[in-house]
């Protein structure tokens, strides 16, 4: 007896193991009211259009028209009917919209952030824009192609909240729930913020429209997005047809002019051809190199994106990106890379530490949003914790997003320039947590940090030094890995913060402050 | 029925997979007598070239061959002559020839089982046998679980119940059945943030449980005891590993093996037996098309016998 006892004590422990909560707990965005109104962000200075009045929005219907009271009694007869489905959409689209569409282009990246597999003859297959369905799936979401499509996005969407906000001032229609005392206000409303155009229409429209470009696979899904979020704000009393029209009109016309850029910026030829690798390789050896950058993956797969460094900046030239090029790394052999490749060499990764523990932390590799997605995140939050309005997080994301692609042309243009060997290129004992298929020279974690931690650093000043932290140990986290020299990594840094202070320039002059 | 007793403290190998084996809990249908110790040392070699990436199966020129070798000690008990205890902690080292990612190494998780003889009927030349057991396993170091496959584990804390039905014919030939639920804890990781079938904002993982299961049939007497062997194992949900993407742990993790194993007890030394065994892969999902050998000794003694034989007298 005593003996089952012992058993059912053992069965016992195995079930109460067993009934341990299964589900992931996961990190939330949580709701937040957005402050300030920016009556004066109508003059805000554009990026990529002269200004607002580029486009023209039609001034809106006066508010006892018979057109806008039809779209009154709309919105009346919509909340009379509000289904929990509807109820569900609001609370869904409460708080910041850019932010629910940062979240999804972050998916988008983790989801098309896988490198084509080699065909049976060693050759690599490249993604087409043509033929998005067919293997490779188009795009391969890396770094240097996610940092161009959240700068793309975040810029286009604060050029077009610029533009909403001139002609919400112009025209001075307030939303649905204050002009109509049959319209209740399901989610807190800014009262005194005029509805026409719906900034909230702006936003849906132009990222799906803006995101579709870059990620045309899930255009569906994308368009589902918006056709929700306009929904939203109508159930809610926010706004009514006629906003949401104003806003789209706003977003479309944006989107094609960030669209045309994007088509003429030298992403097309970014990828280069068997004779321009060719190049970079004998440039570099011209130049001194002794053991020049070689794919370590088999077979060995051309180098990613190698002319990303010729694609158009946003906030300076590129007259300027080349003053901006680092110093030559230490030659191979000298003193100085000896002891630096002896650093690399020296940390065991076998196990697990809290080196270990950064690498991984901040490593970002396949599958992930990447190293700007990340940052991005890290935005996101401190938007929420400032509570920061739609204009002012339009404004945050598009500085961060555009310097951080600035950091990567920068970086790829200094990687294709002095293609300079991997680690475990020079010593293939020395194992890593990945080898990114790129030369070394400089890091792009590091620039990407470097030029991130410096944006956030001028947006968010109470936390600057948080931000150049984490920097650092992004930057860091690549010699632990095993796939960067300290020279690769504080020179990147550096560079970053220097790339990340046009962003701040351009900042501090937008007519904001 | 002592007499077989003696000799057998069963070892069983879980053939190397994408994941590297973890020590196994005894699932064989024999038993140790009270106060009976046996000590097992093994050491186990796993290597695949190619892996199944989902469903399919496929090889990676930048892992080229991946090799997992662990050296397993583990002690089991009669603590009487129903009722075995078994414990093992094994050393698990993880490495590729091609590539440039760094292999692992460390201990893995430390496991124990307790096995109940539920039931034993002998009917003219047929003996029928009926086990339960139970047990659990817990990470002994802080090694890796997000660095498939070179991690030597996946870092969970498992739970599993096991029934074992045993059929003796004429004391010598037998067959084995056996299946587990394996409960699994979820796990935390260093990145905080992953990509599966969809975005997780986390740094937990969820592990799905496992069904296991195995059929042995074999030859038994007093020098040699060997059977070949079929086992399968299927995780309850999970996703599969997306293509050119790297496993991660929360993979559904699915095989099945075909295998043989050999215990030869060495002549002239009472308790000392060599064991032997070797591992097939032949179907599987996320996981590596493995081919496993394992070689050991074990020993079993009686270390309180004097004591044992005082209480047995009693009887």
């Amino acid at each position: 007896m005593k003996i089952i006892n012992k058993y059912i004590l053992i069965a016992a422990t195995v079930v109460s193991i067993a009934a341990c909560n299964k589900d992931v707990e996961k990190r939330v965005v949580p709701d937040f009211e957005p402050s300030g109104i920016e009556a004066n962000g109508g003059n805000w200075k554009t990026i990529v259009l002269a200004g607002p009045a580029d486009i023209t929005v039609a001034a809106p219907e006066a508010v006892n028209s018979a057109s806008y009271q039809a779209e009154l009694a709309q919105v009346v007869q919509m909340q009379a009917a509000l289904s929990k489905a509807d109820q569900q959409l609001i609370d869904k689209w409460k708080s910041s919209g850019i932010i629910k569409w940062n979240i999804l282009a972050r998916e988008l990246v983790a989801k098309y952030n896988l490198p084509p597999e080699a065909n049976a003859d060693g050759s690599y297959p490249v993604p087409s824009a043509a033929n998005p369905g067919a293997y490779p799936n188009f795009p391969f979401a890396n770094p240097p192609y996610a940092s161009r499509a959240y700068a793309y996005t975040s810029a286009a969407t604060y050029d077009a909240l610029v533009t909403c906000w001139k002609y919400k001032f112009q025209y001075n229609r307030m939303g649905a729930s204050v002009n109509d005392s049959k319209v209740k206000a399901l989610e807190i409303v800014q009262t005194n913020l005029p509805s026409y155009p719906s900034e909230d229409a702006v936003i849906g429209q132009l990222n799906f429209r803006m995101l579709k470009a870059f990620f045309p696979l899930d255009s569906v899904r994308l368009l589902a997005m918006a056709t929700e979020e306009k929904k939203a704000k109508m159930l809610s009393g926010v706004c009514t047809q006629s906003d949401i029209t104003a806003g789209e009109i706003i977003a479309n016309a944006v989107a094609d002019k960030f669209l045309a850029r994007s088509r003429t910026d030298g992403m097309g030829a970014a990828v280069g051809n068997p004779t321009l690798w060719a190049q970079l390789e004998s440039n570099a050896v011209a130049n001194g190199m002794t053991s020049p950058w070689v794919s370590l993956e088999t077979p060995a797969r051309p180098m990613m994106l190698p002319y990303f460094g010729n694609v158009k900046l946003w906030n300076f030239s590129s007259a300027q990106r080349d003053s901006l090029r680092p110093e030559a790394p230490p030659a191979l052999g000298s003193e100085l890379y000896k002891k630096a490749i002896a650093e690399v060499k020296a940390i065991d990764r076998s196990g697990n530490s809290e080196k270990w523990r950064i690498a991984q932390y901040w490593g970002d590799g396949l599958s992930t949003y990447t190293p700007p997605g990340h940052w991005n995140e890290i935005a996101c939050d401190m938007i929420i914790e400032n509570n920061l309005n739609e204009l002012r997080t339009a404004r945050t994301l598009s500085l961060l997003n555009m310097s951080m692609q600035d950091a990567g042309i920068c970086c790829w243009d200094t990687k294709s320039f002095y293609f300079y060997p991997r680690p475990s290129q020079m010593d293939p004992s020395i194992k890593t947590i990945g080898t990114p298929n790129f030369p070394s020279y400089t890091s792009g974690h590091s620039t990407f940090s470097g030029a991130a931690a410096e944006v956030l650093g001028y947006i968010f000043p109470q936390q600057k030094s948080h931000f150049d932290a984490m920097a650092l140990e992004a930057s860091n986290s690549r010699i632990y890995g095993g796939i960067h020299y300290r020279f690769d990594c504080e020179v990147g840094l550096r560079c970053g913060i220097a790339i990340g202070s046009f962003a701040v320039k351009r900042g501090k002059s937008d007519g904001s402050n | 029925m002592k007499n077989i007793s003696i000799k057998l403290c069963g070892t069983v190998v879980l053939a190397c997979l994408l994941l590297p084996a973890s020590a196994q809990m005894p699932d064989d249908g024999f038993t140790m007598g009270r106060g009976e110790l046996c000590l097992v040392a093994g050491y186990k070699q796993s290597q695949w070239k190619e892996y199944w990436e989902g469903k399919r199966l496929r090889e990676n020129l930048n892992i080229g061959t991946f090799s997992s070798k662990a050296f397993t000690p583990m002690v089991g008990f009669g603590v009487t002559d129903k009722l075995n205890l078994f414990a093992a902690l094994p050393y698990i080292s993880n490495n590729s020839d091609a590539g440039t990612m760094t292999g692992k190494k460390g201990f893995q998780d430390f496991s124990m089982a307790a096995k109940y003889h539920l039931l034993d009927i002998t009917k003219k030349k047929m003996r029928y046998a009926l086990f339960g057991t139970a047990g659990f396993s817990l990470p002994a170091t802080n090694y890796v679980p997000d660095y498939l496959p070179y991690s030597i584990g996946i870092g969970s804390k498992t739970a599993s119940l096991r029934m074992v039905a045993h059929v003796v014919y004429k004391d010598d030939f037998f067959a084995t059945v056996q299946g587990g639920y394996n409960f699994r804890s979820n796990i935390t990781v260093d990145r905080q943030t992953y990509y599966t079938d969809a975005q997780h904002y986390s740094n937990e993982m969820k592990i799905p449980d496992m069904w296991d299961g195995s059929i042995k049939l074999g030859y038994d007497n007093h020098r040699v005891r060997t059977n070949v062997h079929y086992m399968l194992m299927n995780s309850t949900s999970g996703s599969d590993i997306r293509r050119n993407d790297m496993p991660y742990p929360g993979n559904k993790m699915d095989m099945q093996a075909v295998g043989v194993d050999v215990l030869l007890w060495v002549p002239k030394v009472k308790g000392l037996g060599i064991l032997a065994s070797a591992d097939k892969t032949i179907a599987g999902r996320n996981m590596g098309k493995a081919f496993t050998w394992m070689a050991g000794a074990q020993y079993v003694f009686r270390p309180f016998q004097k004591k044992k034989v005082s209480e047995e007298n009693t009887k």
